[in-house]
């Protein structure tokens, strides 16, 4: 599961314990980016990865990833997929997105070719198996238009899976600036160390 | 494509509603006369054989450009066009996809001999659908010939022979890499 986590939600680690009940996957990994060029993020990678361990605890099935972060620089979910996919043939990696997300891949850039114009977010759709999740106000994928488009397959967690997605990272954000309360959506320990580092004031 | 030609028509009514004033950097009659600045507008439209047209290989319309730039009678021109356009395209097995193309194009002439010139150019084209969105570099080298009509304005025909990049199609689900023969039209006028 690649992503800011900025910071990360309930709902994000629900979604990787339903991956895992519904056998649609091993291990989930939770891979934070780094800071990118397309997106201010408002916490640094170290806490947005501190915030991560938090809330992953000690399940062996939930696995915590700096890989992304070690890179420095921001290059795109396809390319980083596919030196994660080089550096461990053996794993059969599947991105784990919201479907809000998923409606946006066939326009995401390449940021290292030709200054950032060049796209390769149907790459990513052909080379690589989907795990979408629903997200409230957003369509589930047509599947079979997915597949009739020739990409790799795709498997839904939506509420007839027992998972609707209903927090996001950004209406935590504002209601930590806008509130000394703890955000629905958001674990107590997050919470804390938000508090303690002062972070989302701005 | 209402905003397109609407631009177009624009233009070209620019151009004709020149009228012939002073020589200055034009000689004779059968040249453009009453050029102040070698600055124009116009537009063109392109017509290619070959790879990058559609989803097939064949005839289709790849340009439909207004431009702007220098064009100093008898020497050369530098200039600069942004186009788009949408059309709609089947991929195999799935539903229509809405496509909106559009080009950047930077070209270069030389006149040779009076009206006929020489001309080289690079284009920045974009394909943009639900499918994938698509962007790939192209060259450009060809000729061209124009006809001064109306003092101010031009009337020109040119054909170039353009090497595409490689790039993935994701209608064709292949890399795409080859050459297009691709013939334009188009006018310019001279601004003052």
């Amino acid at each position: 599961m690649g992503g800011a986590f900025d910071p990360v939600h309930k709902d994000h680690v629900a979604v990787a314990k339903l991956c895992l009940k519904r056998g649609l996957c091993d291990e989930v990994w939770f891979i934070p980016s780094p800071d990118r060029w397309d997106k201010t993020l408002c916490a640094s990678p170290e806490d947005r990865f501190a915030m991560l361990e938090l809330v992953t605890g000690d399940d062996p099935h939930l696995v915590l990833s700096d890989e992304e972060i070690r890179q420095g620089d921001f290059r795109g979910t396809y390319v980083f997929l596919q030196g994660l996919q080089s550096k461990f043939p053996d794993v059969n990696f599947r991105l784990l997105v919201g479907a809000d997300s998923y409606q946006g891949i066939p326009h995401w850039r390449d940021p290292l070719n030709f200054y950032g114009t060049n796209y390769n977010g149907h790459l990513l759709l052909r080379d690589f198996e989907l795990i979408v999740f629903s997200r409230r106000g957003y369509p589930k994928p047509d599947l079979m238009v997915h597949e009739a488009n020739g990409y790799a397959p795709l498997y839904w967690l939506g509420p007839e899976n027992g998972f609707d997605g209903i927090y996001s990272s950004t209406a935590i954000r504002k209601a930590l600036l806008c509130s000394n309360d703890k955000p629905e959506g958001l674990e107590q320990c997050v919470f804390d160390y938000i508090r303690e580092h002062d972070l989302y004031r701005v | 494509m209402k905003r397109i030609l609407a631009v177009l028509a624009f233009c070209a009514a620019f151009a004709f509603g020149q009228a012939a004033q002073s020589t200055e950097l034009g000689t004779s009659s059968t040249t453009t006369v009453g050029i102040h600045l070698p600055i124009f507008v116009g537009g063109a439209l392109g017509f290619g054989s070959g790879t990058g047209v559609g989803k097939e290989r064949g005839l289709g319309l790849r340009q439909i450009e207004p431009m702007i730039g220098f064009w100093y009678p008898g020497v050369g021109f530098l200039r600069a066009g942004y186009g788009f356009f949408d059309y709609t395209e089947k991929p195999d097995d799935g539903k229509n996809m809405d496509i909106e193309h559009s080009d950047f194009d930077i070209e270069l002439g030389v006149h040779l001999l009076g009206q006929l010139y020489l001309m080289g150019g690079y284009s920045r084209s974009k394909e943009l659908s639900d499918l994938g969105d698509v962007a790939w570099n192209e060259w450009a080298a060809g000729a061209g010939s124009l006809l001064n009509i109306f003092g101010k304005a031009m009337l020109f025909a040119e054909v170039t022979y353009r090497w595409v990049s490689e790039h993935y199609d994701p209608f064709l689900s292949e890399s795409v890499e080859g050459t297009r023969l691709q013939f334009n039209i188009g006018f310019a006028s001279y601004i003052y």
